[in-house]
């Protein structure tokens, strides 16, 4: 294991894009016999402008660099001509010249070359073999361009995972914030359960019959919210998981929204809000109808949830091969920040200490996954004070086509 | 029967609220229910009890920011009463002042609660 690891070290020691071979910026200029006169050298640079410096060298042997400022400096100052003109380059070379090998990094050659005293740290470097022999010439301006693309690469990089940490930071956070929810709904009917059982053990004790039917229908209402929350969490970690099977069998569409309006008026009981279903044919779909089921059953007691008077609309059509259902309210509506992780299980936990106790808030996402398992797509429109619709469309089917795309 | 004193139950879990008045009227207590954060201080200063269970999770203003109004408005001894996780809970009474925490679903340490509490006015 010890030795696995040092090889990956190695690995990737030798992978690091911070070492590449300096001889992609190496630049193969002819180089100067010292015998040249300063004349010539000069005639040959004003043809040849794009060479910074040249290095002078004698059998295969750098004896050192002619920069093309400091050559004019020296030709173009008094008398400059007439005194160097004639004489060899050999006399104006710069013998103390830096020399590298091409085996030195990137930031080595630069530091080398920056360590120089001012007025030469922008000669190039005259880059040899091994034994000492000309290979080229290292501009320090290509050399500085080539490591800030490098740097512009790293801090690319670097953003990047920057990124990618936020994001697994606050994935871990709102799993974290999920948890403790899921927790918190878990244990509140539980303890309730435990109190009221102890509390019925004691009425039995001492006789008080009386108060038993209210202890036991409390105690029937925590038992029943307490399953909600378990199948909505359980629900949620099976399409989470992709476990959730599909039966596909001939459904009428009517008949399923008729039977969600008779839930929706259920649950209304005294309020002024008034149902109505507004389907004007019967579409018979290939689907899963537990599931179709779930689904309307979850956007219609959402939409009682959230209204309090006026009107939940339930409506049906059949659209380019699709079944589309329609639940809509004119309840508070949603605004546009709350919509925006309300279909997400861990964002729209949101904090858990200000939540209103309505179940896991799950039922949505639960939804929209079941949707998804049908071959069909959930969306949400809302607006603040005047309500919510969602849309629900889901393919025709076929039996064979369905079980096949389905299952 | 003279009450053993007085208690405040504040919490949005109509079901629960029903288990604790139900639970603290058998021990003895003069117990009251209020099933929102928002007037709590006004129930609190109407009923005077001596001690005001407060949940923590409830909608719009949790029982971590109610407990420091109680404190100050009223002179009822607030306890944070929550099914949150315990540290948590620890750290709440820390941070709010409040004069302890008990564990929803745990009567024991209900009743040890509130006998301390009362026993020291």
């Amino acid at each position: 294991m010890v030795g696995l690891l040092v090889n990956a070290a190695v690995d990737i020691h030798h992978d690091s894009p911070g070492e590449p071979s300096l001889l992609g910026l190496v630049t193969e200029t002819p180089t100067l016999p010292p015998a040249l006169t300063v004349n010539e050298v000069s005639e040959r640079w004003f043809r040849e402008t794009s060479w910074e410096a040249l290095a002078v060298v004698s059998a295969g042997i750098p004896l050192g660099l002619v920069t093309r400022n400091k050559l004019s400096q020296k030709l173009f100052t008094r008398f400059g001509h007439a005194l160097f003109g004639a004489r060899p380059i050999r006399e104006l070379t710069q013998t103390d010249a830096c020399q590298i090998s091409p085996a030195v990094t990137a930031d080595e050659a630069l530091a080398l070359a920056f360590s120089r005293p001012e007025q030469d740290a922008y000669d190039d470097l005259i880059v040899v073999d091994k034994n000492g022999r000309y290979i080229g010439m290292l501009s320090i301006k290509r050399l500085v361009l080539h490591l800030s693309d490098d740097l512009a690469r790293v801090r690319q990089a670097n953003a990047i995972a920057e990124a990618r940490r936020r994001e697994v930071e606050r994935m871990s956070a709102l799993r974290s914030s999920f948890l403790a929810h899921v927790t918190h709904e878990l244990r509140s009917p539980t303890n309730t359960i435990v109190g009221l059982s102890e509390l019925i053990e004691s009425a039995h004790a001492h006789a008080q019959g009386d108060r038993l039917g209210e202890h036991v229908r409390v105690l029937k209402s925590s038992a029943s919210h307490l399953r909600a929350v378990i199948n909505s969490v359980l629900d949620h970690a099976k399409l989470e998981a992709g476990k959730v099977e599909v039966r596909v069998e001939l459904v009428s569409s009517l008949s399923l929204l008729t039977e969600s309006a008779e839930v929706a008026r259920v649950l209304i009981g005294d309020l002024p809000v008034q149902v109505v279903v507004d389907a004007p044919v019967d579409v018979a779909l290939y689907t899963d109808s537990t599931k179709l089921r779930q689904i309307l059953s979850n956007l219609v007691s959402n939409a009682v949830k959230f209204t309090s008077k006026g009107v939940i609309r339930l409506q049906l059509w059949e659209e380019e091969g699709e079944v589309v259902f329609v639940v809509s309210d004119s309840g508070v509506g949603i605004s546009e920040e709350e919509q925006r992780g309300l279909f997400q299980a861990f964002s729209q936990v949101g904090d858990v200490r200000t939540r209103s106790r309505d179940g896991t808030g799950l039922g949505l996402v639960i939804s929209r996954g079941l949707a998804a398992l049908l071959g069909g797509k959930l969306s949400l429109t809302s607006q603040v004070n005047s309500g919510t619709t969602v849309t629900l469309r889901l393919p025709l089917g076929s039996k064979l086509g369905a079980t096949k795309e389905l299952l | 029967m003279i009450a053993r004193g007085r208690v405040l139950v504040v919490d949005d879990d109509e079901n629960h609220l029903y288990m604790v008045r139900e639970l603290l009227t058998l021990e003895g207590y003069e117990v009251k229910t209020y099933g929102s954060p928002f007037g709590a201080t006004r129930a609190v200063n109407e009923f005077m009890p001596d001690v005001v269970l407060v949940d923590i999770n409830m909608p719009g203003l949790s029982g971590d920011r109610l407990a420091p109004l109680l404190i100050k408005e009223t002179i009822a001894r607030v306890v944070l009463y929550s099914s949150n996780d315990e540290d948590s809970l620890r750290l709440a009474v820390e941070q709010t002042g409040a004069a302890g925490y008990v564990c929803k679903g745990d009567p024991g340490m209900l009743r040890f609660m509130l006998s301390v509490l009362v026993g020291t006015r």
